[in-house]
């Protein structure tokens, strides 16, 4: 035999031996533990961070993020039964008003008794520097007479679907006030809506009632599902100025206008300034959930689901969210983060985040 | 030739056809015998199905054998006689006591329901009675009613529940009570939502108020002699006595397989200890698999299924279904006349000018539309796209009046979610998108889809089936996920309105929306005829004082009465400013003075809008248009 074939063959099984004992002592995808995390869809650059770097730290674990709007975060959980191990919303108050009176089917527990709050978030006109129209004008002070404008066009996300969208409107109101101008609020939302998006208001509460069907009456309005379908729409220049979140703006690099904190819904300061306005909507979306949204400071929630599969992996998880690479990650990209986070129930939370945490005053 | 030779050719030749034909005769049976053993309530039609299959086949004899459909089906599986063609008046005893030994396909073919039957000369408010109000007419003092033995008849059980079921489909809990309760010696008992019902023996009826016999056709003559008002009877034997009668809502009627679990709420206890639940009225045949001659049964049976057969049960008061159902097995001879059920139970309601139930089946069967589409997730993830097939949307709501620019579609999930689409949603006014890049690109026609197969499969429950709403094309574009609504059961057409709301202003404040209004009207509404005949409908004004006098804003003392006596002012304020007062003395309690937001069951004109104030209390100059604000005016404490 050639000596050539006895080295090819040795080399082939050493190739093979190589292969399957890799594949042996190496931990498999199939062999390692999922984490799975809900979250709000806002949540979701910070959160690909995150998992990168958890999952470099817990070499056996992949972590799973699945986002959504917020509300439906909590329904995948309490009415479509689906298991998750954490779950992170945008608006902490849904998961007391979701979560703590329902019950686990065929249990006595509640699908959770306690939420961190960890992360705020506001609202600012994002815009494209080069194509928006006005962009080397517009400023803190003039930004909705440039917003008022035949020729500007505005975006927002649909109230009716998205969070951010109902955020939207209620700025509007509040900047009305704010600025007290009172044909604000009639010259950027109601007029340019059939039927009417339109704004009661009494001395001390202004409700603006949000129809069932939501159809813009001009081209100066820009509605989407969600506010990640606008950001296209603002980089190519088919739409002028778009409220977004302060997060989603600058991880994804647009210039953006801040707002006066009196009115970007981002300061625990203004709550009761914010508490002015509400929304209502004349379509309950969701069973479960009313119609009524109150202006409120945006306080983003963490908790773990009582019926979590993995209990030990998601409290792991929340360590590291609310220490310092879960700071580190969220300051990078620019998320404001509240540090020590504050949780609603010291006594229910696990013992081992009790040093990461503080309760409500 | 011989003339004798020539009387024995005669001979001869007689001879021979004698002897052919008794030789015939004798090795061929003269007729087949086809042996049809069916539900006593199918005596009529099949009678006359026999006559035309006669005629179309002289070579056989049907013989047809009524009797009760459970005794039908035991005469093949216990005492092991054969027939043809079963028929029976319950289509679910064929899987339930013959799969798969004796049978393993059936069709349903026919339908029966339960109605109240009278003489429009004789009985009692003869005139008067009709589908919404017959369950209080037979209420009343002096009308008689009547059913048969539930003991003995089917029809009379079925009476009985009828009167259950009515009770929660009115949602007047003191029907049963009433009618059977005061009335006889039947007891009913409640647990879970379901109504066990007793029968004894002795039935005890109070036979001034009703009449029991032991079979329902024996009440027909009364019925006719006057002797008794109204009678649960069958449909069909209602029609086929030529009696009126008031049909009854299909969700008690026991006629529709669509409110099979809502007719299953009522259970009945025989004297003899059998239990009965309540099951539609539902028609089904098969050829048992021992027929001796099976393919003449199929032949029965396709005849039962055509135009003829059809036309003979609708005249007999047995409305058919068309197409006829198939399940299991089928035949392919009865291809063409039977749809196969598909298995997949749910209802789909639609609400237009009329509201229809619609069962799975009912969709699968209507023109398909196929197209592809996918979504985009809140988050700006792409699912699909897919290969989708359904019935368009727009299909679907032409079947209950069709929609124009001046509607709305309000589509609801199982689980309660809710969206509404916007008319030219409903044509295809979307933003698409690239399923590989996101990015927004323009589009062809695009369709909402009521789909029931995602690349060739049914939906599953995890892909939002059996029913989801789908935005598709003939373009692989994406559009928004908010759309694709899973679980979809029901569908209403509403109109598009101007939202408006009414600030009412006292110790409390409260901004009432359109819907809070209205659905205030469908509890406290009053309504005002003027001179000119016009109707104005809205809540009298003390009503929306007593939500904000006080603190107390819902219940009998929401009104504070102590406050009206102290005295204040009420400040009715319309839009441009306007305003008019009134003293509390003359609002306190007064029915006649209204905030009305109907004229003649619409929303107000413009001129009007959104709300009014009305009413006979009232000087013309006091009746303000345009009203948006209500205040409480307390005067000042000295």
């Amino acid at each position: 035999m050639n000596v050539k074939y006895v080295v090819a063959i040795i080399a082939v099984i050493v190739v093979m031996i190589a292969f399957t004992s890799s594949t042996f002592f190496l931990p498999s995808e199939k062999s390692k533990k999922v984490v799975k995390i809900l979250c709000a869809g806002s949540l979701m650059i910070p959160l690909k961070e995150a998992e990168e770097r958890f999952e470099q730290q817990h070499p056996n674990v992949d972590v799973e993020i699945e986002g959504h709007g917020s509300i439906q975060v909590i329904r995948h959980i309490t009415e479509i039964h689906e298991e998750a191990d954490v779950l992170m919303v945008a608006d902490c108050s849904l998961i007391p008003d979701m979560m703590y009176r329902v019950k686990i089917p065929g249990t006595n527990e509640s699908y959770a008794n306690w939420y961190i709050r960890f992360a705020r978030n506001d609202v600012v006109l994002a815009y494209n520097q080069e194509k928006s129209k006005y962009a080397d004008e517009i400023n803190s002070t003039n930004w909705y007479s440039v917003l008022e404008r035949a020729d500007v066009t505005i975006g927002f996300s649909n109230p009716l679907l998205d969070a951010c969208g109902y955020r939207a409107l209620i700025v509007c109101q509040l900047a009305e006030l704010y600025y007290n101008d009172s044909t604000l609020f009639e010259n950027l939302i109601t007029q340019n809506f059939y039927p009417k998006i339109s704004a009661t208001k009494t001395d001390d509460l202004y409700i603006v009632l949000i129809p069932e069907v939501l159809e813009p009456k001009s081209e100066k309005i820009i509605l989407r599902g969600g506010s990640v379908q606008l950001l296209a729409l603002l980089e190519s220049g088919g739409l002028d100025y778009a409220f977004q979140y302060r997060s989603v703006a600058l991880q994804h690099g647009l210039k953006f206008l801040e707002l006066p904190s009196e009115i970007n819904l981002g300061s625990a300061e203004y709550e009761s300034f914010y508490k002015k306005v509400k929304v209502r909507f004349m379509l309950q979306r969701f069973a479960s959930v009313g119609t009524e949204r109150t202006g409120e400071p945006i306080v983003y929630g963490i908790t773990i689901p009582e019926n979590a599969p993995h209990k030990k992996l998601a409290v792991e998880f929340l360590k590291f969210i609310l220490g310092s690479d879960g700071q580190e990650i969220f300051s990078s990209l620019h998320q404001p983060i509240i540090s020590p986070a504050v949780t609603d129930n010291l006594d229910m939370i696990p013992n081992t985040l009790k040093t990461l945490v503080k309760g409500e005053d | 030739m011989k003339p004798l030779t020539k009387i024995l050719i005669v001979v001869v030749a007689t001879c021979i056809v004698i002897g052919g034909i008794l030789a015939w005769k004798a090795l061929v049976p003269s007729k087949t015998v086809l042996k049809v053993f069916h539900a006593g309530s199918l005596a009529v039609p099949f009678k006359e199905i026999e006559e035309t299959f006669e005629g179309q086949h002289p070579n056989v004899d049907v013989q047809r054998e009524p009797m009760g459909s459970v005794k039908a089906v035991r005469q093949i599986t216990d005492v092991g006689k054969q027939a043809d063609v079963l028929a029976v008046a319950d289509y679910s005893l064929i899987p339930d006591m013959m799969y798969t030994e004796y049978a393993d396909w059936y069709v349903r073919f026919a339908r029966n329901e339960m109605v109240l039957a009278y003489d429009r000369e004789k009985s009692s408010y003869a005139d008067e009675i009709n589908s919404t109000n017959w369950y209080n007419i037979i209420r009343r003092e002096g009308v008689t009613f009547g059913f048969s033995n539930p003991n003995l008849d089917p029809c009379g059980y079925r009476a009985v529940m009828i009167t259950q079921l009515a009770e929660l489909y009115y949602n007047d809990s003191e029907i049963f009570d009433d009618l059977i309760l005061s009335n006889t010696a039947i007891t009913v008992s409640e647990e879970n939502e379901t109504y066990f019902i007793r029968t004894p023996e002795d039935l005890a009826p109070n036979t001034g108020k009703v009449i029991i016999r032991s079979k329902s056709v024996d009440l027909v003559a009364l019925i006719e002699e006057g002797g008794l008002d109204y009678a649960f009877e069958y449909r069909s034997v209602a029609v086929q006595h030529n009696l009126k009668f008031v049909s009854l809502p299909e969700k008690i009627n026991l006629g529709k397989v669509e409110y099979a679990d809502f007719y299953g709420k009522v259970r009945l206890e025989k004297a003899d200890g059998k239990t009965c639940t309540g099951k539609p009225v539902v028609y089904g045949i098969t050829v048992p698999k021992n027929a001796p001659n099976p393919s003449l049964g199929l032949e029965f049976i396709k005849l039962v299924l055509n135009e003829t057969g059809r036309e003979t049960f609708q005249n007999c008061g047995q409305p058919p279904i068309v197409p006829a159902v198939g399940s299991g097995n089928l035949p392919n001879e009865l291809g063409s006349l039977v749809r196969l059920e598909t298995g997949i139970q749910w209802t789909l309601t639609m609400v237009g000018n009329e509201t229809v139930v619609l069962s799975f089946d009912d969709i699968f069967y209507m023109p398909p539309y196929e197209g592809w589409g996918g979504l985009m997730t809140s988050t700006g993830r792409i699912v699909g796209p897919f290969r989708y097939k359904g019935v368009a949307l727009n299909y679907l709501c032409d079947l209950v009046g069709g929609v124009n620019e001046s509607n709305s579609i309000r589509v609801t999930a199982k689980d309660g979610y809710s969206m509404t689409l916007t008319y030219n949603q409903l044509n295809g006014d979307f933003v698409t998108y690239d399923p590989t890049t996101g990015e927004e690109v323009p589009h062809g026609e695009l369709e909402m889809v009521l789909a029931y197969e995602e690349d060739g499969k049914f939906l599953t429950e995890e892909h939002g089936g059996p029913l989801r709403l789908v935005i598709v094309g003939s373009e692989k574009l994406v559009t928004e996920g908010h759309y694709w609504v899973k679980w979809v059961n029901k569908i209403e057409i509403r109109s598009v309105v101007e939202e408006w709301t009414l600030t009412l202003k006292g110790s409390i404040t409260e901004i009432m929306d359109r819907a809070t209004f209205e659905s205030g009207v469908s509890c406290h509404g009053v309504t005002w005829t003027d001179s000119k005949n016009r109707n104005w409908t809205g809540i009298p004004l003390w009503l929306l004082v007593g939500r904000v006098d006080d603190e107390l804003k819902h219940g009998e003392d929401a009104f504070n009465d102590t406050l009206a006596d102290l005295g204040y002012t009420v400040k009715i304020i319309a839009s441009d400013g306007y305003n008019i007062t009134l003293n509390s003395n003359k609002i306190k309690r007064n029915n006649n003075i209204i905030v009305a937001n109907e004229l003649n069951g619409k929303p107000l004109p413009e001129k009007y809008w959104p709300l009014r104030l009305v009413g006979s209390d009232l000087e013309k100059s006091e009746m303000i248009r345009n009203v948006v604000e209500i205040d409480v005016v307390f005067s000042p404490p000295y």
